[in-house]
């Protein structure tokens, strides 16, 4: 029986799994980078306290801090609510191939509640409801917690060499 | 979801002509990235480096860590994006060292960001490696997009 067919499958097998473990954990390294920077953006753009949040929207003439207009808001809201789905859908998707696939519906709701409630608490914030300088804080924080945990669990099921499914069933 | 659960692409006539479509324009995308980082911050070493860390003597301000940290922002997810996106065409073309080629763009790219975001603190070396690499990442990425186009030209 000739098996030159079957040890070239093989050896297209291995090479599509060294591929997407490829692809995976440089997109990870990516998301990672990405998240990174915008931490440092939010502390050095707004600041980590709760005044220096209630200050960037709300203004402060002591500090000479002119309030947040809606259209400068709307402007940093429409890009983000793109690219936020967009990511939470890739990195989402990623971990349904993984055998975390339980944390899928936990880590979906609580990044897209925390999104949401990170970018409108901007505009609530602007309409004089102070409150919602913790909201901000404390969504920001979640939303960038459960992405790293979210990358955290496909690097951990790269390295746990479990991404075969994908090449298997898909490629 | 067609696109992730089709072995062969080309088979599909529309979706072909779909990736065809998508091949091209990410290549002028490519092509449009290089230019407006070439109008922005110029075209040679040391003009990109006066524009980055500032020069006393033409009166030019270093880039601030907010503009930095928003070019980066905006760029990375650009790049997560693309890359993800023709990774996911090649993998289904029969090209050598294709793992190889792929890890080496996104790898470029990776050290382009962090050498960009580095040159803030460490200097010149860092602006250097950064417009090396990111010369190199878009090349690579602009062969692998050339590569996937060929292979979808090509009868079966």
């Amino acid at each position: 029986m000739d098996c030159s067919h079957f040890s070239h499958l093989v050896i297209q097998e291995t090479m599509n799994e060294a591929y997407i473990k490829t692809v995976l954990t440089l997109f990870s390294t990516l998301t990672l980078l990405l998240l990174i920077t915008s931490i440092l953006l939010f502390g050095t753009k707004i600041g980590f306290s709760l005044e220096d949040i209630s200050n960037y929207y709300r203004g402060n003439e002591e500090l000479f801090i002119v309030k947040k207009s809606f259209e400068g808001l709307l402007e940093t809201t429409l890009p983000h609510l793109f690219s936020i789905t967009t990511l939470i859908f890739i990195v989402i998707h990623l971990l349904l191939f993984t055998e975390y696939k339980k944390f899928v519906p936990y880590l979906l709701y609580g990044l897209l509640l925390s999104s949401v409630a990170d970018l409108s608490s901007g505009y609530l914030l602007v309409a004089n409801f102070t409150l919602f300088a913790v909201i901000k804080w404390v969504s920001f924080l979640i939303f960038e917690i459960l992405f790293f945990i979210s990358i955290y669990l496909i690097i951990l099921d790269i390295m746990r060499n479990k991404t075969l499914q994908i090449s298997k069933d898909e490629f | 979801m067609k696109f992730t659960v089709s072995k062969d692409l080309r088979k599909n006539i529309v979706m072909r002509n779909l990736l065809i479509a998508f091949s091209i324009i990410t290549l002028l995308f490519l092509a449009l990235d290089i230019t407006a980082k070439t109008l922005r911050f110029g075209a040679s070493i040391s003009e990109i480096k006066a524009n980055i860390l500032g020069n006393e003597e033409e009166f030019l301000e270093p880039l601030s860590m907010i503009s930095a940290l928003e070019i980066l922002h905006l760029d990375l997810f650009l790049a997560i994006i693309l890359l993800l996106m023709i990774s996911s065409i090649f993998m289904r073309v029969d090209a050598k060292f294709k793992a190889g080629l792929l890890s080496s763009t996104m790898l470029f790219s990776i050290i382009s960001f962090s050498s960009f975001f580095g040159a803030l603190f460490f200097g010149e070396l860092f602006v250097t490696i950064s417009v090396v690499t990111f010369i190199l990442w878009h090349l690579g990425a602009a062969w692998i997009v050339l590569i996937s186009l060929i292979w979808l030209f090509k009868k079966q």
